[in-house]
């Protein structure tokens, strides 16, 4: 027997001992510092929202639709998601957010102020003017207010449609 | 029902962090580890209230808080296994004056921590002087003098 495995030992007196289950609780916290660490760079790389794995962009194929937004979200907090529009210039743009967001979400803020807006069986929909190039942006702040995963569509009328996929943790 | 979840959830959440940052008594506190303490207190706040800042909803949390705590320590009081797991148990890290470096190594204690316990509650100057020193459950250094 080594001088490790002497030191070891479980002692009786002055406390009874049990190293075997000490050593288990050491290593234990020795994961669970790597766990921290993992957990930080986790965060720093957007996995808890704001970061890289995170934000992200999806557009149409033909380009007429792009939706800017955060995939991962934490009940309470708010945060942007960007509409950029293309269609015939003077013309109007509507919008439909499909009703699977409104269900884990609440609109915060919403910028411009649409020409017009309507709750419809398939959600949210909004007029927007276009400007002379026939493109128009718009800014929704979203609260999130449900849990888990939600799996939603934005449509452009006319045009084309996005999926999106997103997570609200606790 | 959501107040009850959120007060398992961080107390859950709570017991697992501290268990990982391993023991350290309330004496040997620094400053730093005082105000480290507040700000963690001021983040879990948040987690535990949301946006509800009624007194039906404290109440609930501070219950619920209190009920879990009472829980455990019924639970630690049925089992030994599951009170060591909680709790840990009592390590020895200096025998006959020697020091049991590879116990000293894995709980994160140095030379100057023992003593300075033994220096503070016996007044012992050589390690020597030291029959044994132990690293209790709440993780202060006991010292039985030679």
């Amino acid at each position: 027997m080594n001088a490790h495995d002497q030191e070891m030992q479980d002692r009786r007196h002055p406390v009874d001992e049990d190293i075997a289950l000490q050593r288990r609780i050491w290593c234990f916290e020795r994961l669970g510092w790597y766990a921290l660490v993992l957990v930080v760079i986790l965060a720093m790389c957007g996995l808890f929202s704001h970061g890289w794995l995170s934000t992200t962009t999806v557009s149409s194929p033909k380009k007429d639709l792009i939706v800017e937004y955060e995939r991962f979200h934490r009940s309470g907090s708010v945060n942007t998601m960007l509409i950029h529009t293309q269609s015939v210039a003077g013309k109007t743009h509507i919008v439909v957010i499909g009703k699977a967001i409104l269900e884990g979400f609440s609109v915060d803020s919403i910028q411009p102020q649409p020409a017009h807006s309507a709750g419809t069986q398939e959600g949210l929909r909004l007029t927007l003017p276009g400007d002379d190039q026939g493109t128009s942006t718009l800014y929704i702040a979203w609260r999130s207010e449900g849990l888990g995963l939600y799996r939603s569509e934005i449509t452009l009328e006319g045009g084309s449609h996005v999926s999106l996929t997103q997570f609200i943790y606790p | 029902m959501d107040a009850v979840l959120r007060a398992v959830a961080m107390y859950l959440a709570l017991m697992v962090l501290f268990r990982v940052s391993g023991r350290r008594s309330l004496n040997e506190m620094t400053s730093f580890d005082f105000v480290l303490l507040l700000i963690i207190g001021e983040a879990t706040q948040q987690a535990l209230l949301g946006d509800d800042f009624s007194v039906t909803n404290a109440v609930v949390v501070i219950v619920t808080l209190l009920a879990i705590d009472v829980g455990f320590s019924l639970v630690k009081r049925q089992s030994k296994h599951i009170e060591k797991l909680i709790d840990g148990g009592p390590t020895i890290v200096v025998e006959n004056g020697g020091y049991l470096r590879h116990r000293m190594h894995e709980a994160r204690i140095e030379e100057d921590d023992i003593m300075q316990a033994a220096r503070l509650s016996q007044g012992i100057e050589t390690v020597e002087q030291i029959k044994f020193a132990i690293i209790e459950r709440n993780g202060q250094i006991s010292i039985i003098a030679k």
